[in-house]
């Protein structure tokens, strides 16, 4: 058992190396690795942490891959460590990124409105998240997984993204309820 | 054309478009490099800017797998024309995207290579690897036309050409120019020599116009110029000389009547002198040879002259040769051939040369002194005969006269001496002075006449030689002779033995001893003889030191009845040193004196070895 999860480690590390995310891999990994890679375009203002914390919200999901992602790779040079929060509080402010799955629109707007006065960037994986005020958004199209950012939620947090992210993503507007 | 046939001012027109073609020419061509690879680094390093701005922008596509993405970054260089391809490779090498404005069939694999940057027919290809922090994410390929690379290059290859032809115009205008300060002087200096030697005319000279190298070939050409006139002058002046001295050679081989003749022994030709053509009558339009004196001459002759020749060729010696020669039309002629024969450094005879003299009046005139020679020997032989005979007659009468006249003086003396012996008492003191004077007269005559008959005899008469061993006749003379005992004679080395008349040589040395017996005044006398063995002859010396002689009589004395004494004085009778004189002229010899007076006088007389010497077998006797 150690030795095939020893395998599949290198084998991610050569996916993430080499930069591309095939077909061959599961949707799961690549979206978590596109988490990591999300980060590496954001810089959040006076983040001198050791330790990039991605925060989840389900022990399912994508968090398993996330915890297998990032146990060997770094972001930014600095260790990456998966943190789980059982409940929508203040503690997310803890976190430098937040995979919000899919949640009761109730819940996703009080995490919406907890992280907005602290420097997390939220990522989500449901369709109209982005809109409703999550910074970046995973979607399918294609058979290929793109990503929306919401520039308006961006700009009014304290990240900052690179053009080169705004470039490859789908810009979106938030909506009239996402911005209240 | 070969440039040593070209004119010096084309040579130099030519060297500096040269020079100056290939220093511009290397210069420009440096330059062209230069330019060159300046442009193609512009080119890399645009290249280079262009697939870093790329590459930067396909970071995030192939980070997030997004060809789209990566589509629209590289259809954004389609504004820059001259790239025509961009490939992105994902990590794996395989296409992540391209953009083409052309395509390009041969792509090389370039995926694992390290990053490059070359050229390649017409293309520049670059490709590096895109990485993000440090993570590699593939590479690029970029492919660049090298259409306006090219097009510039051909820009400034045109503009270097135009700079350089016109440079080069101007060069050779400015060659054409300039060159007129070096070619000038020495084209000037050309066209100068080429009218000297046509016109010969060494006065003209060169002015200088500089101070370099052609200034010093001026003056080095003035200073030779000075020289060739100076030279011409002289050999106009040896020619002119020579002209003389062959005009006077000429007239005084006319007036000589000798013609000179020279035969070259190698190529047989000849040369005449005028004077040889007229003595030949030989005409001058034809070539001389040797037959034209071999022809005038009999056939003994002419052998004589070919042996002459040929022997002088042999030898190296000259001849002479007298023949008679006989020119058609012409009276036969007495001619003189003299050759020389001239050798080269080698020592080779490669000249003979001669004269020919016409020596017909000569020979007549030799011939003509021969024949009064011998008209005048005979004459000469008759006259000596007559003389002779008339001499032994005057000797004879001499002899007779003298012998004759001795008679009468006895009688003379007999009568006297018979006047003084029986009629003393009936002179008185003045009459027996008288007498006595008659008889010392009589006496001194008496003398006189032996000494005539003494003297006429030498030669005349002729004793019978004999071995005279002059020693003992000089010794048998002191012995005999009166004299001073104060007075002392020596011999004073061995005198010799001789084969003579001895009357003759005892009269010589009777003469001369008594001579310096009778005149020595000093109170010791001292009278040496001597002798030398001179190469032909004796030597005899008679020395004293009585009174001397001064020079004047040095002469005098040797005449006839002329002596230093008194007429009265009986010692002397003047003919001695005459009868001495004569006998040594007899016996080839000569008697001269050296006196100084007051002190002494030496008598010096030679006789002839060749007059005294032993008959070979009496030499013989003497010997054995």
């Amino acid at each position: 058992m150690k030795h095939a999860s020893t395998l599949f480690c290198l084998l991610l590390l050569f996916c993430c190396v080499s930069g591309t995310v095939h077909a061959q891999y599961d949707e799961s990994t690549v979206k978590a690795v596109y988490i990591g890679r999300f980060a590496q375009f954001v810089d959040v203002p006076h983040d001198s942490a050791a330790v990039i914390t991605i925060g989840v919200f389900e022990k399912q999901g994508l968090t398993p891959s996330l915890m297998t992602v990032y146990k060997t790779i770094r972001i930014k040079g600095r260790r990456v460590a998966v943190q789980f929060y059982p409940s929508i509080d203040s503690a997310i402010c803890q976190a430098d990124i937040l995979f919000i799955p899919q949640l009761k629109p109730h819940e996703l707007k009080r995490i919406l409105n907890i992280v907005r006065t602290c420097p997390v960037l939220t990522i989500g994986n449901s369709k109209g998240y982005a809109e409703q005020g999550v910074h970046i958004n995973l979607y399918r199209s294609q058979n290929t997984i793109r990503f929306e950012i919401n520039q308006k939620a961006v700009e009014e947090s304290s990240l900052h993204m690179s053009y080169k992210l705004y470039e490859l993503a789908r810009i979106v507007h938030p909506t009239r309820a996402g911005n209240k | 054309m070969k440039i040593r046939t070209l004119s010096i001012k084309d040579k130099l027109v030519m060297v500096i478009l040269s020079v100056t073609s290939v220093a511009l020419v290397t210069a420009f061509t440096i330059s062209l490099l230069t330019s060159i690879r300046r442009l193609k680094n512009d080119m890399i390093d645009d290249t280079l800017l262009l697939t870093d701005y790329i590459s930067e922008s396909a970071i995030s596509p192939l980070l997030f797998n997004d060809k789209t993405g990566g589509r629209d970054i590289l259809s954004k260089t389609s504004i820059i024309e001259w790239i025509h391809q961009v490939i992105i490779y994902d990590a794996e090498g395989n296409e992540f995207t391209r953009y083409s404005r052309r395509e390009h069939g041969n792509t090389p694999p370039l995926v694992n290579e390290p990053d490059i940057r070359m050229f390649i027919d017409d293309h520049l290809y670059v490709s590096k690897a895109i990485t993000y922090m440090e993570e590699d994410l593939g590479r690029i390929l970029v492919i660049a036309s090298t259409d306006k690379l090219n097009k510039k290059i051909a820009s400034q290859l045109m503009t270097m050409g135009v700079i350089l032809s016109v440079i080069l115009v101007f060069s050779y205008y400015l060659a054409l120019r300039l060159q007129k300060v070096i070619s000038f002087p020495i084209l000037f200096l050309a066209d100068v020599m080429k009218k000297l030697s046509i016109n010969e005319d060494y006065s003209i000279r060169v002015s200088k116009r500089s101070n370099d190298e052609i200034g010093v070939l001026y003056d080095g050409f003035n200073q030779m110029l000075s020289q060739i006139q100076r030279r011409q002058r002289e050999t106009e002046d040896a020619r002119e000389s020579i002209q003389i001295s062959e005009a006077r050679l000429a007239e005084a081989q006319r007036i000589a009547a000798i013609g000179s003749w020279e035969l070259n022994l190698e190529d047989g030709s000849m040369v005449f002198s005028d004077e040889m053509y007229r003595l030949m009558d030989f005409d001058r339009l034809s070539d001389p040879t040797l037959d034209v004196i071999y022809n005038g001459l009999s056939k003994g002759e002419g052998q004589k002259f070919t042996v002459c020749m040929d022997e002088a060729r042999k030898t190296g010696r000259g001849f002479e040769l007298k023949c008679m020669h006989k020119v058609p039309g012409h009276k036969r002629r007495y001619i003189l051939l003299r050759g020389e024969i001239q050798n080269n450094k080698e020592g080779m005879p490669v000249i003979m040369h001669g004269t020919v003299q016409d020596v017909t009046k000569q020979n007549s005139a030799e011939m003509e002194i021969r024949k009064l020679n011998e008209e005048l020997e005979q004459r000469v032989a008759e006259r000596t005969a007559e003389l002779q005979s008339a001499n032994e007659e005057l000797e004879q009468f001499a002899y007779v006269v003298s012998h004759d006249l001795k008679a009468p003086l006895r009688g003379v003396s007999q009568l006297s001496q018979w006047l003084i012996e029986d009629f003393s008492d009936k002179f008185d003191l003045e009459g027996k002075e008288h007498l006595y004077l008659m008889k010392q007269r009589v006496h001194r005559m008496y003398k006189l006449i032996d000494g005539i008959l003494d003297y006429s005899r030498v030669g005349r008469i002729r004793e019978r030689k004999q071995q005279v061993d002059c020693n003992s006749v000089v010794e048998d003379i002191i012995a005999s002779v009166e004299h001073s005992p104060t007075i002392g004679i020596e011999i004073e080395n061995r005198l010799p033995v001789i084969y003579a008349e001895k009357t003759r040589i005892e009269q010589i040395f009777q003469n001369l001893i008594s001579n310096a017996i009778k005149f020595n005044d000093k109170p010791e006398g001292l009278i040496v003889i001597c002798s030398f063995d001179e190469k032909e002859c004796w030597k005899f010396c008679v020395s004293d030191n009585g009174a001397g002689i001064e020079e004047k009589y040095h002469e005098k004395i040797y005449q006839i009845f002329q002596t230093l004494a008194s007429r009265d004085d009986q010692k002397s009778t003047g003919i001695g040193l005459t009868l001495v004189k004569k006998i040594v002229e007899n016996l080839g010899g000569s008697i001269w004196l050296e006196s100084t007076p007051g002190k002494g006088t030496t008598f010096y007389f030679t006789i002839e070895k060749r007059m005294v010497a032993l008959p070979d077998a009496e030499a013989a006797d003497i010997n054995n």
